[in-house]
């Protein structure tokens, strides 16, 4: 096969890339189970991730900068670079919000969680399917798979209004848990923000696919 | 909505006993450029050849099928070769210029088909120099031998030797491949110019220059027409295979 | 492993120098010689007076020198039509086939036939054959016969320089809607006339010295070329036209009478017309190749 140095580069890329959101995936996830364990040394650990996770998105962000300088990507080569550059940005931001919820696992110190966060766990569940999904639809090229981000998204959606509302009730009926609850409504919100993330995945996978740039809601 | 201007249908051409295209059908839009990419021995040239008919001076080769010039096929017994030749030009691969003086060159075309009077020579010799970027740099030296120019002159001193006849579709056989990437790139600026009077089909061998410049691709492959798009289209998102092995270079 | 290299270098390059050194010599032997024994009859008298001048044989040659300039140039106007026009044919027009390489080759025969038979054919044919026209041995049958001689030469150098014009020129022109006929005439016969013209010198320079023909079908003659009509009873019309139905002197015959006569003439005239003749061949040679290279400059 012609161009081997080359299409050895596509394929490291692309390994890279899902390495990466595996590895946002599992610091996310990370991050809400120290939260919910009060786990210090977890959340710290998390944060260390997560600037190591930094580092790795800059390696893959100049990769596909001197791919496309040097190589000259076309087609189906070039819709995965440009792929490449824009979920990179998705998979920063999912390790950003690890970060904040890590961050305020060590602010909370040892107050008591409120009831509330057994609604939070279940809007996760929700979101860690999106996303562990999109992440499929992406190694798979699976875009029926793809296109399902939208439902679920909408389903997040409701689930977010429902936890806001409900952390807003509490807040009012025992004004002392305000400041835990607006934790809480935080990440409440990185949660929902993340689902959101996982459907720009799918729309660009879908581009990757077949050129088709409609976005996903 | 472009018209097309050149419309093949069913070619099929054999050297003896090789068939070196099969059965192509395209339609070129007028006043555009199109690009013709492939491999070597894709029969891309042996196509542009037969849009001037210049395929004509190859012993043993047969031609069959309908290439239709303005509605009218020029393989007909009937058609004017010569009057098709004026209409159709080509520029070749090795810039060719005669030995003869820089306005000689440009008269030539006009002068063997009948035009003697020295105004209009004149004027036919400065318009198609103008219109190939090379009246300022040349039109104190219209009587120096053709041969003294650049690569680069000499194949922008071929374009307007063509265009002194007056055509209406300019082919150029890989016109850039003798050249340097300057003069390469003051061609396909020449190119992006002469297409709002002309219609251009391109063939090349650099498939980056194919994408710089033309509104439309075909891609050839031992003698078949693969596939025939929009330029962006064939660049982004190519539909057949074999078009995306050859633009992402897997070959083998 | 150097050592020896350079000693084979060295070896390799004595040998050829020699061989140049000797060809080189034996050249100027051969005219060296020549030119001495012509020395004591090289003077103005010898070279340009008519020998219908002088008294008795062989005293002067200018009319062999002017009938020698006639002769050639009247059997290279005959020939370049008609190896001009077979050599465009063959290269432009006829198809690569059998035909083609048999006209070919009946042209190599041709070209390696002797002198002595074109001249044999010459006399039979077109002196004695043709006499009504060419006035029997004149100047007239002895171009005819030399342009047999020299088509050969001129045709091949014509075809091989037409087949030197770059096909890229040619497709040029067909290209913006030149015929056939026009590119040759515009393209190919330009680019090709260098050689052309080196094949016309060529047989220009054979046929001042060739003799054999010469011999069996001009004739000779003490007089200049001259453009008068005599009477002549034999001829059609009862007219014999100068100078082409004339009897012409050239100079090959010069030499050859000169030499036979060798108690009336000098033995150095017949050198010295040898001299003349080669002098003559070498200037035909030079001023045609100082043409050819002011053209190309210009």
């Amino acid at each position: 096969m012609t161009r081997e140095f080359y299409i050895q580069q596509i394929k490291e890329l692309d390994e890279g890339l899902v390495a990466m959101g595996d590895e946002s995936m599992k610091l996310l996830s990370l991050s809400l189970k120290s939260l919910v364990n009060k786990d210090k040394a977890l959340a710290e650990a998390v944060l260390n991730g997560c600037k190591q996770e930094d580092a790795a998105g800059v390696a893959l962000e100049s990769k596909c900068i001197e791919l496309l300088a040097l190589q000259q990507p076309m087609a189906s080569d070039l819709r995965f670079i440009i792929t490449t550059l824009r979920i990179l940005t998705d998979f920063e931001r999912i390790s950003r919000y690890a970060w904040d919820i890590a961050k305020i696992t060590l602010r909370i110190e040892n107050e008591p969680l409120l009831p509330q966060t057994n609604d939070l766990m279940d809007m996760y569940k929700l979101v860690n399917g999106m996303i562990k999904d999109s992440l499929k639809s992406f190694v798979t090229s699976d875009v029926e798979l793809a296109k399902t981000m939208g439902t679920r998204d909408d389903a997040v959606d409701t689930k977010y209004d429902q936890i806001r509302r409900a952390l807003i009730d509490e807040m009012v009926r025992h004004p002392s848990s305000i400041d835990m609850a607006s934790h809480l409504s935080f990440v409440a919100m990185y949660l929902e923000r993340t689902a959101d993330h996982a459907c720009v995945i799918a729309s660009w996978t879908i581009y990757r696919v077949n050129g088709d740039r409609t976005r996903i809601k | 909505m472009q018209k097309d201007i050149i419309e093949v249908s069913r070619l099929n051409l054999h050297y003896g006993n090789n068939h070196a295209l099969k059965d192509i059908s395209i339609s070129i839009p007028e006043k555009s450029i199109t690009a013709i990419i492939g491999p070597s021995g894709c029969g891309k040239s042996t196509f542009l050849k037969c849009l001037d008919r210049m395929n004509d001076l190859v012993p043993g080769v047969k031609v069959t099928g309908n290439v239709s010039f303005k509605g009218k096929n020029i393989y007909d017994k009937d058609i004017d070769i010569v009057e098709l030749r004026k209409n159709v030009g080509m520029v070749f691969q090795k810039p060719n210029p005669f030995p003869m003086s820089v306005y000689d060159n440009v008269a030539y075309g006009p002068r063997i088909h009948g035009i003697k009077d020295k105004a209009k020579l004149n004027e036919l010799v400065e318009t198609s120099l103008k219109q190939s970027a090379l009246w300022d740099e040349l039109k104190d030296r219209l009587r120096e031998s053709a041969m003294r120019l650049s690569g680069g002159q000499q194949q922008r001193l071929c374009i307007a030797r063509c265009l002194a006849v007056g055509p209406e579709v300019i082919l150029m056989d890989e016109p850039c491949s003798a050249l340097d990437p300057i003069a390469t790139a003051k061609i396909e600026d020449l190119m992006q110019k002469l297409k709002e009077k002309y219609t251009i089909i391109i063939v090349t061998h650099n498939m980056q220059q194919a994408a710089r410049v033309s509104e439309k691709t075909a891609y050839f492959l031992m003698g078949e027409l693969i596939e025939f798009d929009d330029t962006k289209k064939i660049f982004e998102t190519p539909k057949d295979k074999k078009t995306e092995d050859y633009i992402t270079g897997r070959f083998g | 492993m150097e050592l020896r290299r350079s000693v084979e270098e060295k070896t390799f390059i004595i040998i050829t120098a020699a061989a140049a050194a000797i060809t080189s010599l034996l050249l100027i032997l051969i005219i060296g010689k020549i030119a001495l024994e012509a020395l004591p009859a090289l003077n103005l008298y010898f070279l340009t007076t008519a020998e219908v001048d002088t008294p008795g044989y062989g005293q002067a040659i200018a009319n062999a020198v002017v009938g020698t300039i006639c002769l050639s140039l009247l059997s290279v106007a005959f020939a370049v039509p008609l190896s001009l026009g077979t050599a465009i044919y063959l290269k432009k027009y006829a198809k690569d086939n059998v035909l083609t390489r048999s006209v070919r080759f009946m042209i190599d025969i041709l070209s390696g036939m002797p002198s002595i038979v074109l001249g044999v054919f010459g006399m039979l044919f077109i002196v004695i054959y043709l006499k009504p026209i060419t006035g029997g041995l004149s100047l007239l049958s002895g171009a005819l016969a030399m342009a047999i001689l020299i088509l050969p030469v001129i045709e091949r150098s014509a075809e091989e320089a037409i087949g030197t014009v770059p096909r890229e020129l040619e497709e040029g022109s067909i290209a913006l809607g030149g015929k056939k006929w026009t590119t040759i005439r515009r393209i190919t016969i330009p680019y090709a006339l260098s050689g052309i013209m080196t094949g016309i010198i060529l047989g220009l320079g054979r046929s001042a010295e060739e003799s054999a023909i010469v011999v069996l079908t001009a004739g000779y003659s003490q007089f200049y070329p001259a453009v008068e009509v005599l009477q002549n009873s034999k001829m059609p019309f009862g007219a014999q036209l100068g100078p082409f139905q004339e009897p012409v002197g050239t100079l090959a015959i010069s030499v050859y009478h000169m030499f036979q006569f060798p108690n009336i003439v000098p033995r150095a005239n017949g050198f010295a017309a040898a001299l003349v003749l080669i002098l003559l061949v070498m200037v035909i040679n030079l001023s045609a190749r100082v043409i050819l290279w002011r053209w190309k400059i210009g």
